[in-house]
């Protein structure tokens, strides 16, 4: 079971994340937004429902470990067809061939995804991995695929142009959209406080982050808290609506959460349970 | 049905965790293989032991060296437990290697240690048995046989998680010598080519030693070899004496290298000077994306190196102040430090770091009692009796 208090706040349809919609999930350092991630997997794979991960910042072995303290076994469902992990993590930066049988883990369905230069080209064999995967194992009618990239920050700051991400971005959307699934990713934005202005990585980070804002329908936005470090409040999060979304039984609202072994719970503010 | 398939894979997952390196335990949270970072109360904040498969970043104190330290103790940790050890840096590594500290001898008194023996209650006795406040990690005293470094596999067992090392003492050369260490002076490397970064550099170099000495996690564990792990410790990356082409190139080294480690036995301990990158104090996006990407992030600020005045209360019991911005969280989704730490008791704690003669330590940050710590004089001048009180009439 995904946690139980965020799909009371999201109210989305059977729990499941809307069909040929983008959710955007933004974190920062102090409060880290991948624990979103696992609930929208585990809901999904409960569901009988596909997913494909691209874990751009951690291995599989991660989510297999969180899933299964959710409830859910990754490997089972990988090879029930059901889940994909595409490693962007091990072999992003290095030569597929260098690597192609040491490092993978034989109990996982992994395509080694590999990244030599930061060129378009690059992020076009990427886009065709991933489209090659969802065609060939999520197709079917009622499989409703859910692409997650985890987090998608890593292609910026490894060096991708800003514009070329937005595209293969754009691509995976469209892609989405066809097999009638949902997109969710997951990026940072640390309010950094930039020491010039002419700084050219703040301006890229600014585009990207408010270029995606504008592209998605939900955002699940998660912060520190403003007063500092709470025991009992892992930290802040708002649920919004994206600039195109006028869906009426939506409902933006604000919410602190704690992050508990193997469940994490959403309550409005002020309500923490060590707080009463 | 997802129960009954969970239940096979547990057993395998217990399997995994067993294969065990010498000097590590397992996290009696998650289960995750730790190994010691050569400081007890560093191990402590980060919930028991640096995890294996790991990056340690360090933000280095300004213009003192205090984070120089936490390196050294990690390496001589490592060549103490007979790890396969790599050190680079752009300051003379073989310099380095030689002032790291070394393992304290029983029979040394250690002034600060028997002070705290007989610190007995002069009054108020009857608290005497109570439990004393503790702002520290203790060190339980290791009684180990063997100075020399001990081969690796041979000593499996009795192989404590963390030696209490004496800053006092320098490492015995016999011990460099029968150690396996890596030395990468990146410096050596800048006039050679330019088309491929110094950190490109490094990065093959480390997967050179990964390859070469089967810390690969999936090698070593088909060829039944006896696993050993590799420290690799990064002295000031970064600063101005590493060439860099682009901003883009520490965070691809950064990267890979988790990915590297993720899938082998090393773990990593890396310092930056960040303060040169900021201008007054705030975080800057370049810092701020290798933090992401690292898997525990601390920062050590000393006194000495700020610029604000600091208080004398202060500055007389701590030499700075020690801040945790991220803590390593693998495989959970919570770090194991919020239920495990002491010293940090879940996050909420304020640190402070000391350095005494032949120690360095974290401890929680806490002000002294109410008019300081020096022994309250009773002058009674009213009981000298030849005197005459000048205020008696």
């Amino acid at each position: 079971m995904g946690y139980q208090t965020l799909d009371q706040a999201l109210s989305f349809k059977n729990n499941l994340a809307p069909l040929k919609r983008s959710i955007l999930i933004t974190d920062t350092l102090l409060a880290q937004g991948n624990f979103l991630v696992h609930h929208f997997i585990v809901n999904q794979i409960k569901a009988d429902k596909h997913v494909v991960l691209v874990g751009l910042s951690q291995n599989f072995n991660h989510y297999l470990n969180i899933g299964r303290k959710l409830g859910v076994n990754l490997t089972v469902s990988s090879q029930k067809g059901y889940f994909s992990f595409i490693d962007g993590l091990t072999s992003l930066t290095i030569n597929s061939s260098t690597i192609a049988s040491t490092s993978l883990l034989p109990t996982a369905m992994i395509t080694p995804l590999s990244i030599t230069n930061c060129t378009k080209e690059t992020l076009l064999n990427f886009y065709n991995i991933i489209k090659k995967i969802i065609t060939t194992h999520h197709a079917s009618a009622n499989s409703n695929v859910l692409l997650i990239f985890d987090d998608l920050s890593v292609l910026i700051y490894s060096g991708f142009k800003v514009c070329d991400v937005l595209e293969f971005w754009g691509a995976c959307r469209v892609l989405i959209e066809k097999y009638e699934g949902t997109l969710i990713s997951l990026i940072h934005s640390d309010e950094v406080t930039g020491s010039s202005s002419t700084d050219n990585i703040d301006f890229d980070d600014e585009i990207f982050i408010k270029s995606l804002i504008y592209k998605s329908e939900y955002l699940l936005s998660v912060r520190g808290l403003e007063s500092g470090f709470s025991r009992d409040v892992s930290g802040e999060i708002t649920i919004a609506r994206g600039p195109k979304n006028f869906e009426k039984w939506f409902r933006p609202i604000t919410l602190h959460y704690k992050i508990l072994d193997n469940n994490v719970q959403f309550f409005a503010k002020g309500f923490s349970q060590g707080v009463f | 049905m997802n129960n009954s398939s969970s239940f096979s894979s547990f057993k395998k997952n217990s399997l995994q965790t067993s294969k065990s390196l010498p000097g590590a335990r397992l996290s009696p949270y998650n289960g995750q293989l730790l190994l010691s970072t050569g400081v007890p109360s560093l191990d402590d904040i980060l919930g028991g032991g640096l995890p294996v498969g790991t990056i340690l970043l360090i933000k280095e104190d300004k213009h003192t060296g205090y984070s120089k330290l936490l390196v050294k103790y990690f390496l001589s940790q490592g060549i103490a437990s007979g790890h396969h050890v790599l050190f680079s840096s752009a300051e003379d590594p073989s310099n380095f290697i030689k002032g790291l500290p070394w393992i304290t001898s029983n029979d040394s008194n250690d002034p600060d240690e028997k002070a705290e023996v007989d610190d007995k209650m002069k009054i108020a006795w009857r608290y005497k048995e109570m439990k004393k406040f503790e702002s520290g990690i203790k060190t339980t005293p290791t009684n180990f046989k063997h100075k020399q470094v001990p081969i690796a596999g041979s000593l499996r067992q009795e192989q404590p998680f963390c030696y209490t090392f004496d800053l006092t003492k320098s490492i015995p050369q016999p011990s460099i010598d029968s150690a396996s260490i890596t030395l990468v002076d990146v410096t050596k490397w800048t006039d050679e080519q330019h088309d491929e970064s110094i950190y490109d550099k490094l990065l093959s170099e480390i997967r050179r030693v990964i390859d070469k000495n089967n810390f690969s996690s999936s090698a070593s564990s088909s060829t039944g070899v006896e696993r050993n792990a590799l420290r690799i410790g990064i002295h000031s990356i970064a600063s101005p004496l590493w060439n860099s082409n682009s901003p883009h190139d520490l965070y691809r080294f950064f990267h890979a290298l988790r990915g590297l480690l993720r899938n082998s036995t090393g773990l990593s301990v890396i310092t930056i000077p960040a303060h040169l990158y900021t201008s007054n104090s705030e975080p800057c996006s370049f810092i701020r994306r290798i933090e992401h990407i690292s898997d525990a992030v601390v920062e050590l600020e000393s006194f000495a190196g700020s610029s604000a005045t600091v208080n004398n209360v202060y500055s007389a019991s701590y030499h700075g102040l020690f801040h945790v911005h991220k803590l390593p969280t693998i495989n959970s989704l919570i770090s194991p430090s919020v239920k495990l730490s002491i010293l940090s008791g879940g996050g909420g704690n304020n640190l402070g770091f000391k350095l005494r003669r032949k120690k360095f330590s974290i401890e929680t940050f806490h002000l002294p009692p109410e008019g300081g710590l020096t022994v309250r004089k009773v002058v009674n001048s009213g009981s000298d009796e030849g005197k005459k009180d000048p205020y008696d009439f």
